[in-house]
């Protein structure tokens, strides 16, 4: 088995330790993910929450996966946490449950009654909140598990060993390389703007968007060229899209581990399902 | 080359995506930016490129939903379908209507003008239907005339603004764009997406009661930049983009 980066590991740099989960069959960690997808549909009590939160946090252990992903997704969380509290305790029409605090800012006497506006805090309503931050948490939790523990290489050859067109496969790699060549592009566009005076860095939020709408048309250029050189550096070497191929660099089996860990996923899904009331 | 541009496109998308929703956030809905650049790649690529425009919408923004923004990959799919429709759009319209798009300008000033009517009618439009549904409906009088006001100088606005595009350059192109591109993808791109994330998804991230703050933050951020951006887009590379043979006539290449 080569050794592989993984996609977080490759955008953020950070690298995870070897283990058991990351040695496990790719389609073994696309199907937890997916399972754990599936089963966040149940989470509409806190004890499913809870469940699913728990679950993901020992996949996260087993996969040894670092804790300072995490740190990227810090704003994420918190800013989708203060949107949801505000969005319930302010933006609520009819807020079920028993008043616990209630303070009115906007009143304006209509045709039809007086409209309201302001902070209105229920029993419901917290709870409301708590279920969905915590959904956040096991979303992000599960994002991090499948990006941190699966390499582009893995996502390629899950496809592949799942029969998927090799046209597919093809651009799916494509794209995942193509990730790191704009990226660097982008940088270099970035960096000739300053290096000819303009200030991004200092400068106002509107320059920002400037220079980035600048930076557009280079970037598309440099896409262009190099769908160019590719196509031709695929054809040159004889590789058609229309091919049928069914050669496989790399073999992987499905191992004991595999079967555990999908088994045990099934199990917390089925378990969600039922403590989530379906 | 179409699956090799294709791939390519959609990286650029994607990097386009994250830079964006990082610098311009709709705060409380991660992926969604209030300035979605990415919107000014495949839209157009959508009418360069048929559907090979609208898949690299759809998978961009597929791996945006679950990096930055944290999605599972279920909620991922179905939310980046707001971005597969968003370029579907003005792809089925130029397809549709058989128009070999020209967006060779003869008067530049007026695309000045129709972006900024265009954006001003389309948020008087949202506001003034916003606050009918939410409170006009219930409460009656006064918002109902404010809505009847702020829904007819929004329309009033944007009809203006497309009736100005036939003056930017080829009629038929610009009002398809005006129409199809800017106004319509925005709006049903904005109802997908929004909707995805507050009302429809599994589960959705945001509680119901943001979707009329993230679907007006949604629509007039891609507004803005599809009208100004994705406009300086097609007017500069459309002619490099025929020469160069990636320009698709029908659906596929």
């Amino acid at each position: 088995m080569r050794t592989t980066r993984s996609i977080l590991h490759e955008m953020l740099g950070i690298p995870p330790r070897d283990s058991i989960y990351l040695r496990l069959h790719p389609l073994t960690k696309i199907s937890v993910a997916f399972l754990l997808s599936i089963a966040l549909i149940f989470a509409t009590n806190i004890a499913t929450v809870i469940l699913l939160l728990v679950a993901v946090t020992v996949f996260l252990l087993l996969a040894k996966i670092p804790l300072g992903t995490l740190q990227k997704y810090i704003v994420v969380i918190i800013s989708i946490s203060s949107f949801i509290i505000l969005a319930i305790f302010l933006l609520s029409p009819s807020p079920e449950g028993n008043i616990i605090y209630k303070k009115i800012f906007v009143s304006v006497k209509a045709e039809k009654g007086t409209w309201e506006w302001g902070l209105i805090i229920t029993d419901k309503g917290v709870e409301k909140a708590i279920i969905f931050i915590s959904r956040i948490l096991v979303m992000v939790l599960t994002a991090t598990l499948l990006l941190g523990s699966l390499s582009d290489w893995e996502v390629i050859w899950g496809l592949r060993s799942l029969r998927v067109p090799y046209v597919v496969s093809l651009a799916i790699a494509l794209f995942f390389r193509g990730i790191a060549l704009f990226l660097k592009d982008f940088q270099v566009i970035r960096e000739s703007m300053m290096v000819r005076g303009l200030d991004i860095e200092k400068g106002s939020l509107f320059l920002k968007f400037k220079a980035y709408i600048y930076s557009l048309t280079p970037l598309i250029v440099l896409m262009i060229r190099k769908s160019q050189e590719i196509s031709l550096a695929l054809e040159t070497r004889g590789i058609s899209l229309k091919e049928k191929t069914s050669t496989l660099y790399y073999k992987m089996s499905f191992t004991k581990n595999d079967f555990l860990v999908i088994l045990s996923t099934l199990a917390i899904l089925i378990f969600a399902a039922f403590i989530g009331g379906v | 080359m179409h699956v090799v541009s294709f791939a390519l496109a959609t990286a650029v998308s994607y990097v386009l995506g994250v830079v964006s929703s990082l610098i311009f956030p709709v705060l409380g809905a991660p992926g969604v930016s209030a300035l979605y650049v990415a919107a000014a790649i495949y839209v157009p690529l959508g009418i360069w490129m048929g559907l090979w425009g609208a898949l690299a919408g759809f998978i961009s923004c597929f791996f945006l939903g679950l990096w930055p923004s944290g999605y599972t990959p279920i909620q991922a799919f179905v939310w980046a379908l707001a971005d597969f429709i968003e370029a579907l759009i003005p792809a089925l319209f130029f397809k549709l209507l058989k128009i070999d798009p020209d967006f060779t300008l003869k008067k530049p000033k007026y695309t000045k003008l129709m972006a900024v009517l265009i954006v001003f009618g389309a948020l008087l439009l949202l506001l003034g239907v916003g606050v009918q549904v939410t409170l006009g409906q219930a409460f009656g009088e006064p918002f109902t005339t404010f809505y009847v006001y702020t829904v007819y100088i929004g329309s009033l606005l944007a009809a203006l603004g497309i009736i100005v595009s036939i003056f930017i350059g080829d009629p038929k192109t610009w009002v398809t764009y005006a129409i199809s591109g800017i106004l319509l993808a925005s709006l049903f791109s904005g109802l997908w997406g929004a909707g995805s994330l507050t009302l429809w998804n599994f589960p959705p991230p945001a509680p119901p009661e943001a979707f009329y703050v993230i679907f007006t933050g949604w629509v007039i951020g891609d507004i803005i930049v599809l009208a100004t951006v994705g406009t300086a887009m097609l007017v500069t590379l459309t002619p490099l983009i025929k020469r160069t043979g990636l320009y698709v006539k029908g659906w596929w290449s």
